[in-house]
């Protein structure tokens, strides 16, 4: 086909763009069930990442990654620039989508068992994703400098010194050319988001060759799946935009150390409650319970197998004690940790 | 002839000040002054300042790689001003810090650089407190005798700051125009997603 003319079609041009970008490829076969809401989840959170992706990088272009810094420029951001503020909210919003859609994402393909072979590695990327995420949820929580992020801080600084040299990057001391928070800042925006990409790729390369786990004998051109995922794509960004101006994201007064008067930001709650009854060992234990059994769960419950009512029945139980830990750390009253003063 | 020499004695005099040993930092109309820029962990120093928010309740702060260190709490009188001492912890870790006023909404209200030696010796706090507290000193100086009575002050909040958010009529406008569109075309993406089911 030669290159495109004025004279040409729409139709024309549309076949000029399908040859040169390979567009041929989307029309692969996928069950048709696999339109429902429920097999789009974690393309959602991908929309969701993307938000966060491109709000952050207009948020570097503002934030000073000091101790010095961060917080007045936090401060600036939100007190005298309209368009900058209303993406930071955005990126909080986003951050919250993201943690709820692969919370939803986990628990249906959990439940439809999308982890069996030969999806294992499907599955655990996913962990590993999930991971990652809690992850940059944490270092973004830590950049804003206020008392929730020194509070949060502290609490890694204490974790990472019980894992010993694993931990050691976390600890201030760990080089004196450089700053905590800085190098927080250097995880947030640098290594987890080319580690997310990275791993993000091998799922959705395991994705295309290995299916979804939809049963079905029915099947649609993945082409047809992309207008229900485009429509509720623009749901979400709607929801998110909504939410952001409704509800702007919070600062905080600057951080003072020494002192815990804050809860962490929801996704972090069921830490909380965890290190409220058992101290930082709860603190470290919660979540190696949490991804041990993530980890474990393709192992356990294989197709024939005797483990997989075990295997769900150890899901659901979990599942129940996070939510539940969750709203007992919201209602419960705030709590000093690590001997912080209240 | 005489013109040059007024203008290089107004430069010089304008340097002088920027230069002054002592700090003077003045934002917009405020001024924070420090009685020296070079401090001694476990030293006290003398800070005052002038044409603050009246009758309002300022953090001091020095802040530096390792974070934020709480000095001590201020109360500026009805012109604005207030004169106290505040004590450098004798641990702080030396170099350079950026010493801060903030008021109780997190606003910075002054700001001045400052470096920090190594600390001394141990009876360095008491003794200099001694030596640089001034007469009428308030309520930092009243705070400024201790290590655990320099981190002392109002308590962390765990409420949001009542910033005063930057807005736009435009910015508004034009996100609650792409949240509108975004409902159009999602809602009209799900029904003609829902023909194709058929």
């Amino acid at each position: 086909m030669s290159n495109p003319t004025p004279q040409q079609s729409p139709a024309q041009a549309g076949g000029w763009i399908r040859e040169r970008f390979a567009l041929h490829a989307l029309k692969y076969p996928i069950p048709a069930r696999a339109n429902r809401l429920d097999f789009m989840l974690g393309a959602l959170t991908l929309v969701a990442l993307t938000l966060l992706g491109l709000t952050g990088i207009v948020l570097t272009q503002f934030y000073n990654a000091s101790p010095v810094g961060a917080h007045q420029s936090i401060r600036y951001i939100v007190t005298t620039r309209p368009v900058v503020t209303l993406l930071r909210d955005l990126h909080l919003w986003s951050a919250t989508a993201s943690v709820i859609l692969v919370f939803t994402h986990l628990i249906a393909v959990f439940w439809r068992r999308g982890f069996r072979r030969p999806r294992e590695g499907l599955w655990w990327s996913g962990v590993l994703l999930l991971v990652l995420l809690f992850g940059l949820a944490f270092t973004g929580t830590v950049l804003r400098a206020d008392q929730e992020a020194v509070e949060a801080l502290a609490h890694a600084v204490a974790g990472s010194a019980v894992v010993g040299a694993i931990g050691a990057p976390f600890q201030p001391g760990f080089t004196p050319s450089s700053p905590l928070l800085s190098r927080m800042y250097g995880l947030h925006v640098g290594v987890l988001p080319v580690a997310l990409v990275l791993l993000l790729s091998l799922h959705l390369w395991l994705i295309r060759h290995l299916g979804v786990s939809a049963t079905g004998e029915t099947r649609a051109a993945f082409r047809s799946h992309l207008r229900p995922l485009g429509g509720f794509a623009l749901l979400l960004v709607a929801v998110v935009a909504t939410l952001g101006v409704a509800f702007p994201a919070p600062l905080l007064s600057p951080g003072v150390e020494g002192f815990e008067v804050t809860k962490p930001y929801w996704p972090f709650l069921w830490l909380y409650a965890a290190e409220n009854l058992f101290g930082i060992t709860g603190m470290l234990l919660a979540p190696a319970v949490l991804f041990g059994f993530l980890a474990i769960v393709p192992l356990a419950d294989r197709e024939n197998g005797r483990g997989a009512q075990l295997t769900r029945a150890a899901g659901v139980v979990l599942f129940l004690l996070l939510v539940a830990a969750t709203l007992y750390a919201a209602l419960a009253p705030a709590q000093a940790h690590l001997g912080m003063k209240m | 002839m005489a013109r040059r020499m007024a203008g290089v004695l107004a430069t010089a005099a304008v340097a002088a000040a920027v230069l002054a040993p002592g700090g003077l930092v003045a934002h917009g109309k405020r001024i924070l002054k420090l009685a020296s820029r070079e401090l001694a962990a476990g030293d006290s120093v003398r800070l005052s300042g002038e044409k603050l928010p009246k009758r309002s309740t300022l953090g001091v702060f020095l802040i530096g790689v390792g974070g934020r260190t709480r000095l001590s709490e201020v109360h500026t009188d009805s012109s604005g001003a207030f004169a106290g001492a505040v004590l450098v912890p004798h641990d702080l870790a030396p170099g350079a810090y950026r010493l801060v006023a903030v008021a109780s909404d997190g606003d910075e209200v002054g700001t001045l650089d400052v470096t920090v030696a190594e600390h001394q010796h141990a009876g360095t706090a008491d003794g200099a407190d001694k030596a640089h507290r001034p007469e009428g000193a308030g309520h930092a100086a009243d705070h400024a005798d201790g290590d655990h009575e320099a981190t002392k002050g109002a308590s962390p909040s765990a409420e949001a700051l009542e910033l005063s958010r930057a807005r736009s009529p435009w910015v508004t406008g034009v996100a609650i125009g792409v949240i509108g569109i975004a409902l159009l075309l999602g809602g009209g993406l799900l029904r003609g997603g829902a023909r194709i089911e058929k």
